[in-house]
């Protein structure tokens, strides 16, 4: 191939230089050459998409910390309850579900760091699921890293709650309870919420009709950190996919 | 199991039919044959254009037309004078994924599902064991060789199938740490064959040019496990690398060859783009970019002499992701971005030596149903009543429920199913849209959507089309595709053919040999 492609390429190439680019197109063509019209789309423009939410300064200095959050779903269907363990530092978030084969580990974008990605780890599978920020953003409602950071609670609500008196001190911190005007309204009804953790120890919100419960219990320094490494190394032999093509099933 | 010499008698044979017939068609057998359509104008291109719509299929086309356009408005596509139908089947699937059917387009041979640049002899992951079959000449490859410039762009990863048919050879489709290196030249396994290399890289997928321990231009970590650096690799051979929108647009015909890699994974669909953190040029921007900076002169170093042209390859590869999603909104939005690349693309170059060819490489379970109305103010007659609704069509009424006129009353209300439950003009027939029995009015459905969303209706960016079979991700179809062409050679566009045809198109339309 080597030999005769050089010739074959000196014979195209004569072949191509003979022959003029446009010369053998028919004159009625040539003449009534017209390039295609844009049409007006009338298609709307796609809303615009927010930036990712700013990030409070205590953000910046979080210990450290492990806890479990319980979580209970109240409603005319009845009742149900899942558990993760979380473990969280100024910059990964790592969620174990409890009774499933799954763990989640998103990542605070070091350049950006309002942004942020993930990685859902499928032990069932023996895959790595590689999320990008929209990825998160569409599927899993993260708007940035502070959706992850605060357990997909907004410290804006409170300004729509009244501060109690009320108050319960876990892990050094102060958690403060604020409540709604209508306890039977949708939206958040109850938070009992640390400035200093960015956490809400307590936290319930009325979504059509269902009550949703979350609850922080054991909070403790995490002995280790291993999880917050990058799950690619850390788990060889597992396939590792972006979301994206882990649907085209085959391939 | 194949015999080990198995692939000794392909090649033979294969050698013997091509000196034999002076055409480089391997078919399995009479029905491949008859997929090709053989004819010549014998005219010339100076530079070819290949857009490619990832799971761009008719009914995609159609829909984004109603879409974008209105059902009787016309796309840039509708404008182009030659059309066919292309069979996409490969080698050993009836309905086949994005790198057989890209290898035969850009190749003009058929291979195996997951397969790149090789020919039918060839396993995926080569699960017989018995080696790997023929290295086939891509038309990059060919344009490279004749000392044209060459550019891929694709809103998918740039080691992506689509993308990587046009410049890799290799089993596995998913290796792409492998296929980054057959585009960088002086590397050990670098495909030769690009000589001084590919002039214009546009897309996303930089993880596979950065390690895995480092965090890239945007913040995200890389893919590479051999600790390699390619964008500095890259820039090593003489590459401008850009990776956001102001390096984008610094871009000028002295910075060729360019590598742009905007995306630590696929870009984003055009929907989101505007979120991205550095910044995303659009497939539109990417296209126009590509022209201007392949459209005349020489990248530095280069060896001069007469312009011979370009060839350019351009994917939007997220239609097909949308579609595996059940969302239709983004599948259209990404295809209406298509079709302004194209329009784009026409009226930058001169049609009398540019060729244009858009296709797809393969359609998907999605579908268009019922006897939807067009919108009020497009009826030719007045109908005596109508639901408030229907003033105002979601996407002049592709992305709503489906309104008939009730012929009793002459009322203009909701097509209900057999239970009496409207139904919406988008479908799919299997993927995450499954409702079951259990389905109610779209309009007020709380089926959650995408990140379990509860849309406000059909028409909203969460919104999963219904669809017949439950599966957790939409497919893909083996129905055929449309191929549209304007320009020197696309006449030969015609009638229905094998996906293989649109390679013999280009080559021709170029003055390559074919397979050689």
């Amino acid at each position: 191939m080597k030999l005769i492609a050089p010739v074959a390429a000196i014979l195209t190439a004569g072949v191509l230089a003979g022959a003029a680019m446009t010369g053998r197109q028919p004159a009625e063509e040539i003449a009534t050459y017209r390039p295609p019209v844009l049409p007006s789309r009338t298609s709307l423009a796609p809303p615009a998409i927010p930036e990712p939410p700013s990030l409070p300064e205590a953000a910046e200095t979080l210990p450290p910390i492990r806890f479990t959050v319980t979580t209970t779903w109240s409603g005319p269907q009845g009742r149900r309850t899942t558990s993760q363990q979380v473990t969280r530092t100024v910059d990964r978030m790592h969620l174990l579900l409890r009774g499933t084969d799954k763990e989640w580990l998103f990542e605070r974008n070091p350049v950006d760091r309002r942004r942020v990605s993930g990685y859902l780890i499928d032990h069932g599978a023996r895959q790595i699921l590689m999320h990008q920020e929209s990825d998160l953003r569409n599927e899993q409602q993260l708007r940035g890293w502070s959706d992850a950071l605060m357990m997909r609670f907004d410290p804006a609500v409170l300004a729509r709650l009244r501060r109690t008196d009320h108050y319960d001190r876990l892990f050094g911190a102060t958690f403060t309870r604020y409540v709604a005007a209508d306890m039977k309204a949708d939206g958040a009804v109850e938070v009992w919420w640390s400035d200093a953790l960015l956490l809400p120890l307590r936290l319930h919100v009325r979504q059509r009709g269902v009550l949703v419960a979350s609850v922080l219990s054991q909070l403790e320094t995490p002995a280790a950190l291993t999880m917050m490494a990058d799950p690619r190394g850390r788990l060889t032999g597992y396939e590792v996919l972006e979301v994206a093509d882990s649907r085209e099933r085959r391939h | 199991m194949r015999q080990a010499n198995h692939k000794v008698l392909i090649s033979l044979a294969a050698t013997v039919a091509i000196g034999a017939a002076g055409a480089a068609v391997m078919a399995r057998g009479p029905s491949d044959r008859q997929d090709d359509h053989e004819g010549s104008s014998g005219r010339r291109a100076k530079n070819v254009i290949l857009f490619i719509g990832d799971g761009m299929g008719v009914s995609t086309v159609t829909a984004t037309r109603v879409y974008s356009v209105g059902v009787a408005g016309q796309l840039i596509v509708d404008q182009f004078p030659y059309t066919a139908l292309s069979r996409t089947y490969s080698s050993d699937s009836i309905t086949p994924d994005s790198a057989p059917t890209m290898t035969a387009m850009m190749t003009g041979y058929n291979t195996n599902a997951g397969v790149l640049g090789l020919d039918e002899t060839t396993e995926f992951v080569d699960f017989n064991k018995d080696g790997d079959g023929k290295r086939l000449w891509t038309l990059l490859e060919q344009a490279k060789r004749e000392d044209m410039r060459v550019g891929v762009i694709s809103t998918a990863r740039i080691t992506h199938a689509t993308p990587a048919a046009t410049f890799a050879h290799i089993n596995d489709r998913n290796n792409e740490n492998a296929i980054a290196l057959q585009a960088l030249p002086g590397d050990a396994t670098y495909n030769r064959r690009l000589g001084d290399g590919i002039d214009l890289l546009f897309g996303g997928g930089r993880q596979f040019f950065v390690p895995t321990t480092t965090t890239d231009d945007e913040g995200g970590s890389g893919s590479r496990t051999d600790g390699r650096d390619l964008r500095a690799e890259f820039q090593g051979k003489g590459y401008s690398y850009v990776y956001n929108t102001a390096g984008f647009n610094s871009l000028t015909k002295k910075s060729l060859p360019v590598l742009g890699l905007f995306e630590r994974g696929h870009m984003e669909y055009e929907y989101d783009r505007p979120s991205d953190a550095g910044g995303e040029p659009s497939v539109t921007d990417m296209t126009l970019k590509a022209i201007e900076l392949l459209g005349a002169g020489h990248r530095k170093g280069s060896r001069g002499g007469p312009d011979r042209g370009y060839f350019l390859m351009v994917e939007s590869g997220r239609i097909d992701h949308a579609h595996h999603e059940g969302n239709a909104f983004r599948a259209l939005n990404d295809t209406q971005e298509l079709d302004r690349a194209i329009g784009a693309a026409a009226r930058a170059v001169d049609l009398r030596d540019t060729l244009i060819i858009v296709s797809a490489d393969h359609s998907h379970v999605f579908n268009i149903a019922g006897y939807p109305m067009r919108p009020l103010n497009e009826l030719p007659y007045p109908v005596p009543s109508y639901d408030p609704a229907y003033a105002t069509l979601a996407g002049n009424g592709i992305l709503d429920v489906a309104y008939d006129i009730n012929l009793a009353t002459g009322n203009v209300e909701p097509s209900t199913d057999g239970n009496g439950v409207p139904y919406t003009t988008l479908v799919y027939g299997n993927g995450p849209g499954y409702r079951g029995a259990a389905r109610v009015d779209p309009r007020m459905d709380n089926f959650p959507g995408r990140g379990g969303v509860i849309p406000t209706g059909p028409d909203h960016p969460a919104y999963f089309q219904e669809s017949a079979v439950p599966l957790g991700s939409e497919t893909h179809s083996a129905e055929e595709v449309a191929i549209y062409a304007i320009g020197p050679g696309s006449d030969l566009v015609r009638g229905t053919v094998k996906n293989t045809h649109i390679y013999r198109v280009m080559a021709k339309a170029l003055g390559f040999n074919p397979g050689s």
